[in-house]
């Protein structure tokens, strides 16, 4: 396990690497002068000179390179153009509501999307199946934005029963539509995993056993069945929070939510490199990381997953 | 195979709302009732009437015209960019899956890093730095699709690349682009249909995503996402501005993520899970 572990992180180094390099030039390639947008109108061309030599773009090409990779590596993101702020402090205090937000989310996704996937199971080719697997579809197809803003139409203008956006100070009843939204569509996900899950154990001899043996049916389902169709739903649980971690750019700017994914949604519309190229690897890096846990997790739990892995490893 | 898709029930439904949708688009110039750009402040925000089935948005401009014109930038942007994925992905992947080695490990850590960035970030990001209209999006979108293609060609690669037929042509000295162009390519052509019909929903998803944020299709250009957008400010006076467009995005996606999935269904059924949960 250790073995498997550190191959895996050894394998990360080269795709960060790789991950700061396109997100350097990505950003790079970027139309207009930060400066000239930083100065506004009134500016003298000494200001501007001290400004470019303070930004280090007076420098060739690969000595900013050069100078963004060894920040990165002092976790140093370097200064916003449009605030002045070190990028690194600012997007740890925007991480906070983003995360608050991916928990609300997951909970919802989980304890919905279980129970859907169970009851679907439960009362497989009925009626009760068909319409939850149909709703799951439809959760699927249906576009983020658009869920919100029929969300915002129904519940805060013509029922009044919620606020349409905003963070409100952290009161619960402004993270309820912002979390159901994100939730969508890895609810339905989830559903439909556990539902294809329980069909392949259920037909398994210990179920069969548990309900000879006069076990109740709720029991069965929950106590025996559940606990093993459980394994495969995890790898889309955890994917998906490492999704709603960050890319809840969609979700954020509907909702005005001031998490990362709308910080960064900000700074690209501002051209503020720094701040995009700082925010893009950031969740870059937590993605990784999350999807790295996953596995592992998986690896732990599963060992026929760690073996193979390793041999696909060493193969190619 | 279209004859076994429409058997089975819900691939008969994608059929024929992916059939509709593409119908609408070839064919809007022709059904659309109003020009989708002539702006008329007399007709304008006018709810859901005979003359406007689905309202008048600001400008006055006809809601289902704007969507009918819409269903061909989706498609467009869908289809080309696609296409552009697969071309890439299946190059990358053939090349990967048949010579192996160094080359093999410069391709698959390179998709290593696209699939590191999460889900939008990376096109966001690309759109941000080449300005975002229509053409741009369609190559960004593509060139960002490229890894998942490559790393099923590749597997496919790799387990015909030492079957018998391959080894015969190679000892009788057949050329290694003859191989993978004549011999390896056409034992890929099921999966990349499968690749193909299931990314049409996902790229659809993606242009109105990037739309919505400003970052696809410019106003006045009816796309799905940019005109639940600009109906964003009038959901309390004229909610149907964006209602409308998202019925259409919902509908067209369900469509065409049936059609992919029976295609699967048919051509493969051992790669249920690709669809996650199937």
């Amino acid at each position: 396990m250790i073995a498997y572990i550190l191959k895996r992180l050894l394998l990360f180094v080269p795709i960060l690497l790789g991950v700061a390099t396109v997100t350097f030039f990505l950003v790079y390639v970027l139309p207009g002068d930060p400066v000239l947008s930083m100065v506004g109108e009134r500016y003298d061309e000494a200001t501007i000179q001290e400004l470019r030599r303070e930004m280090r773009l007076d420098e060739p090409l690969y000595v900013q390179y050069a100078h963004f990779v060894a920040g990165l590596a002092r976790l140093d993101f370097g200064r916003s153009y449009v605030t002045g702020e070190p990028v690194g402090p600012t997007l740890l205090k925007r991480f906070p509501y983003t995360l608050r937000l991916a928990l609300f989310a997951m909970v919802i996704s989980v304890v919905v999307g279980v129970c859907a996937g169970v009851l679907a199971a439960w009362r497989w080719r009925t009626a009760i199946d068909y319409l939850t697997m149909g709703t799951t579809v439809l959760g699927i197809s249906m576009p983020v934005f658009w869920l919100g803003a029929l969300l915002i139409f129904v519940f805060s203008m013509k029922l009044g029963l919620l606020p349409p956006s905003g963070y409100g100070g952290g009161g619960l009843r402004y993270a309820v539509l912002p979390a159901v939204t994100l939730a969508q569509a890895s609810t339905a996900y989830v559903a439909r995993m556990t539902r294809s899950s329980m069909l392949d154990v259920v037909g398994e001899h210990y179920i069969q056993t548990a309900r000879a043996k006069g076990v109740s049916e709720w029991r069965v389902l929950f106590g025996h069945a559940l606990r093993n169709a459980l394994l495969p739903v995890i790898t889309v649980i955890g994917a998906d929070f490492g999704s709603f971690l960050t890319g809840a750019v969609l979700t954020e700017s509907i909702f005005a939510w001031p998490g990362v994914g709308r910080f960064t949604l900000d700074a690209i519309l501002k051209r503020d490199v720094p701040t995009i190229q700082g925010a893009v690897f950031f969740m870059a890096v937590v993605f990784m990381v999350i999807n790295l846990l996953v596995d592992l997790a998986y690896a732990w739990a599963d060992p026929r997953i760690r073996l193979r892995r390793e041999s696909a490893m060493s193969g190619g | 195979m279209i004859a076994k898709i429409v058997r089975q029930k819900n691939g008969l439904v994608g059929v024929a709302i992916a059939g509709v949708v593409f119908a609408v688009a070839v064919l809007a110039p022709a059904i659309a009732p109003y020009d989708p750009y002539r702006i008329d402040m007399a007709e304008s925000l006018r709810p859901p009437c005979l003359a406007h089935p689905f309202g008048t948005d600001v400008f006055g401009r006809d809601v289902m015209s704007r969507l009918m014109h819409g269903a061909r930038i989706s498609l467009e942007v869908s289809v080309l960019s696609r296409v552009i994925s697969i071309l890439i992905g299946t190059l990358l992947g053939l090349v990967a899956g048949y010579f192996g080695g160094r080359i093999d490990s410069v391709i698959m850590r390179s998709s290593d890093v696209t699939l590191a960035y999460p889900g939008l970030l990376l096109l966001v990001a690309v759109m941000a730095a080449v300005g975002p209209n229509l053409a741009s999006l369609i190559v960004a979108l593509g060139i960002v699709g490229w890894a998942p293609v490559a790393r099923i060609v590749r597997a496919q690669v790799l387990s015909i690349r030492e079957r018998e037929f391959v080894l015969a042509v190679r000892s009788l000295g057949g050329g290694a682009e003859r191989i993978m162009a004549r011999h390896i390519l056409p034992n890929c052509a099921s999966q990349l249909v499968i690749v193909f019909s299931m990314g049409l929903g996902m790229g659809i998803m993606a242009e109105s995503s990037m739309s919505f944020l400003g970052l696809g299709a410019q106003p006045p250009l009816p796309s799905w996402g940019a005109m639940i957008s600009s109906g964003l400010d009038y959901l309390r006076v004229a909610p149907w501005m964006s209602l409308a467009p998202g019925l259409g995005i919902t509908i067209a996606v369900l469509g065409f993520n049936l059609l992919g999935d029976a295609c699967r269904d048919v051509l493969d059924p051992k790669l249920r899970h690709l669809g996650k949960g199937g």
